[in-house]
C-alpha cells in the first residue's frame, strides 16, 4: 500500500554559479542536530564526537533528536522496546510486510534551492513567498500627475522653494487641531478643531496658528501640476513627489517662483471681526491683516485681549476642470479673544466655485423629494404687482439654509444657563427626517408667579417662534419659489398665544404656554424603488398647561424663602410623521382561456 | 420568516429561521452627566415628574433622533442619536448615563450587545457636551425550533419522491428489458392455472 504526500517546496530549475560543494538531494543533512559546539563535548548530547565514551557515561540522558529519513514502518507501532534510543531500534528492515508511506524517493526530500545572488532573483522570490511583515507600507497619498482631479492634495511652493500641500487643520483623534491635514481639491470641507493654548498672554503673539498671515503668507499655490513639466521636461520622475525644487535645475528661463502657475492667496474677505464683548462686525482693514497683540482694553481696565485672533478661515478656490486653479481666496473671522474663550475653538472651511459662475449656487435640500437630514425648505409668502396691475405671488426664501426653519435652542450665553426670556438667538435648523427637541426655563418665584406669568407667556411664545417665522413650507427639496403651489402654508404659524389666567391661589398660573410642536406629515412619492419624500402639510401646535403650580415642598413657600425661584421648562419640539400609504396591490383579472380550436378541426375530410 | 437549511440531513430535527423585531424608539429618555467625583451632576429626561424632582440639577439639552429604514421593509433599521447638553465652561464631565425607552414587539427577548464606547476628549469654550449614538435594530440570523410532525414528514417526503422517481423510472427500464430479451431464465408462474390444474 502506497500512499503519497505532495511535497510543498518549489523547484529552482537555476544553475549554480559557483558552489564548493554539491549537496546531494537524496541525502538526510541533519544527522547530529544537538552538537552545537565545535570542539568540545555538547551535555547529553551522544552523537557529538567531542564527547569522550566516558563523558557519555556521566550523561543523564540522550538529548538526540535523531528523525531517520526513513519512512518504512516495519513493525507494529504499538510496540514497546526495551531500550529505544534511537541507534539501537531500527524499523527499516526491508520484508514482505514493510509498509512503505511513500516509496517514491526523491519526494521525500526538499529540493535544493539555488542561493540569490541578484536583486531581481530576490524580488520574484518576495513576490512569489513573502506575506506580511513589520514593513513600512507606502503611504497612498494621491499625487497630482498632469492636472488635479477631485480628492487630490492642493500643491504650494514656498518662498524658499520647499513643496508642500495646503492645509485644512482639522480634528484627528482627539478634537485637537491637527494641522498636516491636506485639503482635498474639488472637495469642499468644513473643520473645527482645538488649539491648546495655556495663556494668551504667552500665546498671543507667538503661537501662529492665531496669526492670519499663517494661513496665506510666505507660499504660492500650484494652479496646475503641468507647471513641473514645462519647469523640469528632462525630469523623469515625477517632479511633484520631491520635497523642494530647489535643487533641481530647470531647463527653461521660467522663474522658479514668480511664474503664473504659482498663485498668490488673495486674503479679499470679507472679513468678520468679533470685538471683546462678542459682537460681530464687519472689519474694516485698510491694508494688510493685522497679526495679533496683546493689549488692556482701554475701555475694560485691567482686562487684558488677545486682538484680531482668527478663529475661523474659509479659502475659496475658483477652478476650471483641468486648468486647474484660477484663484484662491482666503476670509477670516478675527475675534478679539480673552482667556474666558479658551480652550478656543477654529474652524476651517474649503470652498470650491466654477470659474464663470454667474449666479449664486443655491443648496437644495433634495431633487426632487427630500434627502434625509438636510434642511426643511421654508419661507414666508410675498406678493407683487406685475406691469397690469395683477397680483404676483412668491415665496421668500433666506439665504442662509440654515434659517429656513429654525427651533428655539438651548445655548449657554455668557456663561449663563438658558433662559426663556434672554439668550434665544441662537436657534436650531429643523432637519428633514430628524425628530428633535429642546427647550429653555422660565423662572418664577412664589411671591412673583402670578404677576409674571402673562409677561413670560409672551416672551415664551417668541423665543419659541423666533424672531421671523416661516409660514411656507416646500413639498420638495427643489421647489421653486416662483411657484407657490409648490408651498404648503404651515398651520398654526400666525396663531397668537393664549392669554394666561391668574390664578386664584398664590403661586399658580392657569392656561400657561408649555411648548410648541411643529409637526411634518410626509409622504412618499414616486417609484418604489426610489421613493422621493414629499412634505404634505406642517402644523405648528402650541402646547399649554391648565395650571402651572408652584411646588411647595422642602424649603420653598416657607416663610422669607417665598422669593426662592423655581424653573419651569418651556420645550420645543419637532416631529415627522410618515403617510405613506402601503403601496395598493392592483391584480389583473385572471385571463380567459380562449385557446380553442379550429374551425375544421373534427371535419378532416369536408 | 425565512426558512434556512443548517445541515443535510434527512429528517431535519432541527430547523430554524430568521426575524427583525419591529422596534420603535419611543422618544423617551433619561440623561445624567456626572459633573464632578463629589456626587454634582446635571440631568434631563422627558419625563417631567423626573424633571420636577431634579429643579436645581436640570438642564435642557438639544436632541436629534432619527430612526431609519436602511432597506425599506418597514421596519426601523437604527436609531441615530444626537444629544449636545449645553455646559458651563467650568463644568467636566466624568460619566454619562443614558436610558433610551423602546416598544418592542418581537417573540423573543432582546439585548444590546456589542456596545463600543469613544469617549472624545477636548471641549471648547462655550461648546456642549456631545453624546451620539447609533443603535442597530438587528435582524436576529437563527433562531432554532425542533419542527413539527407535519414539517418533519414534508422535508422527508420531498427527498423521498426525488429519489423514488428517478429510481423507479430507470429499474422499470431495465426489468423490462431484461424480461423482454430473456436474458435471465423465467419461469412464469399462474396461480390461477395451477388451482384449476
Amino acid at each position: 500500500m502506497y500512499c503519497y504526500f505532495e511535497q510543498a517546496s518549489k523547484v529552482f530549475s537555476r544553475t549554480f554559479i559557483e558552489t564548493n560543494e554539491i549537496i546531494q538531494i537524496i541525502h538526510n543533512l541533519a544527522v547530529c542536530t544537538c552538537d552545537m559546539t565545535e570542539n568540545a563535548c555538547d551535555v547529553n548530547c551522544c552523537c557529538d564526537p567531542d564527547c569522550t565514551a566516558s563523558d557519555r557515561l556521566a550523561f543523564s540522558k540522550c538529548s538526540d533528536e535523531y528523525t531517520p529519513a526513513d519512512n518504512r514502518a516495519c513493525v507494529r507501532s504499538d510496540i514497546i522496546f526495551t531500550d529505544n534510543s534511537p541507534f539501537e531500534v531500527d524499523t527499516t528492515q526491508p520484508g514482505l510486510f514493510c509498509v512503505e508511506y511513500d516509496n517514491y524517493e526523491e519526494r521525500n526530500y526538499y529540493n535544493i534551492p539555488d542561493p540569490v545572488n541578484d536583486t531581481e532573483t530576490f524580488q520574484e522570490i518576495e513576490a512569489e513567498f513573502s506575506t506580511f511583515s513589520f514593513k513600512k507600507s507606502s503611504s497612498s497619498l494621491s499625487v497630482p500627475q498632469e492636472f488635479y482631479k477631485s480628492g487630490d492634495v492642493i500643491l504650494t511652493v514656498y518662498e524658499n522653494l520647499a513643496l508642500g500641500s495646503l492645509s485644512l487643520p482639522s480634528p484627528s483623534i482627539n478634537s485637537q487641531c491637527q494641522d498636516l491635514n491636506p485639503a482635498s481639491f474639488l472637495i469642499p470641507e468644513s473643520t473645527q478643531c482645538l488649539r491648546s493654548i495655556q495663556t494668551l498672554a504667552s500665546d498671543c503673539m507667538t503661537n501662529p496658528a492665531l496669526d492670519a498671515q499663517t494661513y496665506f503668507n510666505g507660499f504660492k499655490v500650484v494652479a496646475n501640476p503641468v507647471l513641473f513639466k514645462a519647469l523640469f521636461p528632462n525630469e523623469t520622475e515625477n517632479a511633484t513627489e520631491y520635497t523642494t525644487l530647489a535643487p533641481m535645475t530647470p531647463q527653461t528661463d521660467i522663474p522658479l517662483y514668480n511664474n503664473s502657475l504659482l498663485l498668490s492667496i488673495s486674503p479679499d474677505g470679507p472679513h468678520t471681526c468679533i470685538d471683546s464683548y462678542g459682537l460681530s462686525y464687519s472689519c474694516n482693514f485698510t491694508d494688510e491683516i493685522p497679526s495679533p497683540s496683546y493689549e488692556e482694553d482701554p475701555s475694560q481696565p485691567g482686562s487684558y485681549f488677545c486682538y484680531n485672533s482668527v478663529v475661523k478661515a474659509t479659502y475659496k478656490v475658483i477652478y476650471n476642470g483641468t486648468d486647474g486653479i484660477i484663484s484662491v481666496h482666503l476670509a477670516f473671522t478675527l475675534r478679539d479673544l480673552s482667556d474666558s474663550n479658551l480652550p478656543l475653538s477654529q474652524s476651517f472651511v474649503t470652498e470650491f466655485a466654477q470659474e464663470f459662475q454667474t449666479e449664486d449656487p443655491f443648496k437644495r435640500s433634495g431633487n426632487p423629494g427630500y434627502v434625509q437630514s438636510k434642511p426643511v425648505m421654508a419661507g414666508t409668502l410675498v406678493s407683487d404687482t406685475d406691469n397690469l396691475g395683477n397680483p404676483i405671488y412668491s415665496i421668500q426664501l433666506n439665504s442662509d439654509p440654515n434659517q429656513w426653519m429654525t427651533m428655539a435652542k438651548s445655548a449657554l450665553t455668557a456663561g449663563r444657563l438658558p433662559s426663556c426670556v434672554e439668550g434665544v438667538e441662537t436657534r436650531e435648523p429643523v432637519l428633514f427626517g430628524v425628530g428633535m427637541r429642546s427647550g429653555c426655563f422660565v423662572s418664577f418665584s412664589f411671591n412673583n408667579m402670578t404677576e409674571l406669568c402673562n409677561l413670560t407667556q409672551w416672551a415664551a411664545w417668541e423665543a419659541l417662534r423666533g424672531p421671523n417665522p416661516s409660514t411656507y413650507i416646500a413639498s420638495f427639496g427643489n421647489s421653486d419659489v416662483e411657484k407657490v403651489g409648490d408651498w404648503v402654508p404651515i398651520l398654526g404659524a400666525s396663531d397668537q398665544p393664549q392669554r394666561v389666567i391668574p390664578g386664584s391661589d398664590p403661586g399658580t398660573c392657569l392656561n400657561v404656554l408649555t411648548g410648541l410642536n411643529i409637526q411634518i406629515v410626509y409622504a412618499n412619492v414616486g417609484a418604489i424603488d426610489n421613493p422621493q419624500p414629499k412634505i404634505l402639510g406642517a402644523r405648528y401646535q402650541y402646547q399649554y398647561v391648565e395650571q402651572l403650580k408652584y411646588q411647595c415642598i422642602g424649603p420653598f413657600c416657607q416663610p422669607g424663602l417665598e422669593g426662592l425661584p423655581q424653573n419651569f421648562e418651556i420645550s420645543s419640539s419637532v416631529q415627522f410623521i410618515d403617510a405613506s400609504e402601503s403601496v395598493r396591490g392592483v391584480s389583473a383579472r385572471i385571463p380567459k382561456v380562449t385557446a380553442r380550436l379550429p374551425d375544421d378541426f373534427f371535419y378532416p375530410f369536408a | 420568516m425565512k426558512y434556512v437549511r443548517l445541515h443535510f440531513r434527512f429528517w431535519k430535527k432541527i430547523e430554524s429561521f430568521s426575524e427583525q423585531p419591529d422596534v420603535n424608539f419611543k422618544y423617551e429618555m433619561l440623561l445624567i452627566l456626572d459633573t464632578s467625583l463629589d456626587g454634582d451632576y446635571v440631568t434631563w429626561s422627558t419625563y417631567q415628574n423626573y424633571n420636577q424632582l431634579q429643579m436645581e440639577k436640570l438642564r435642557v439639552p438639544v436632541v436629534k433622533a432619527k430612526e431609519n429604514d436602511v432597506n425599506g421593509d418597514g421596519r426601523n433599521d437604527e436609531l441615530d442619536l444626537a444629544i449636545e447638553m449645553p455646559l458651563l465652561d467650568a463644568e467636566k464631565v466624568y460619566g454619562v448615563k443614558l436610558i433610551l425607552i423602546y416598544d418592542y414587539l418581537l417573540t423573543v427577548t432582546t439585548v444590546l450587545s456589542n456596545t463600543y464606547a469613544l469617549w472624545k476628549t477636548g471641549r471648547s469654550a462655550q461648546d456642549p457636551f456631545r453624546v451620539n449614538a447609533l443603535v442597530r435594530y438587528k435582524e436576529e440570523k437563527i433562531i432554532l425550533y425542533s419542527p413539527g410532525f407535519w414539517q418533519l414528514i414534508k422535508g422527508g417526503w420531498i427527498q423521498y419522491v426525488a429519489i423514488l422517481v428517478v429510481f423507479w423510472f430507470v429499474f422499470t427500464k431495465i426489468k423490462i428489458f431484461i424480461f423482454q430479451n430473456q436474458i435471465v431464465t423465467t419461469v412464469v408462474e399462474r396461480p390461477s392455472k395451477q388451482k384449476s390444474q
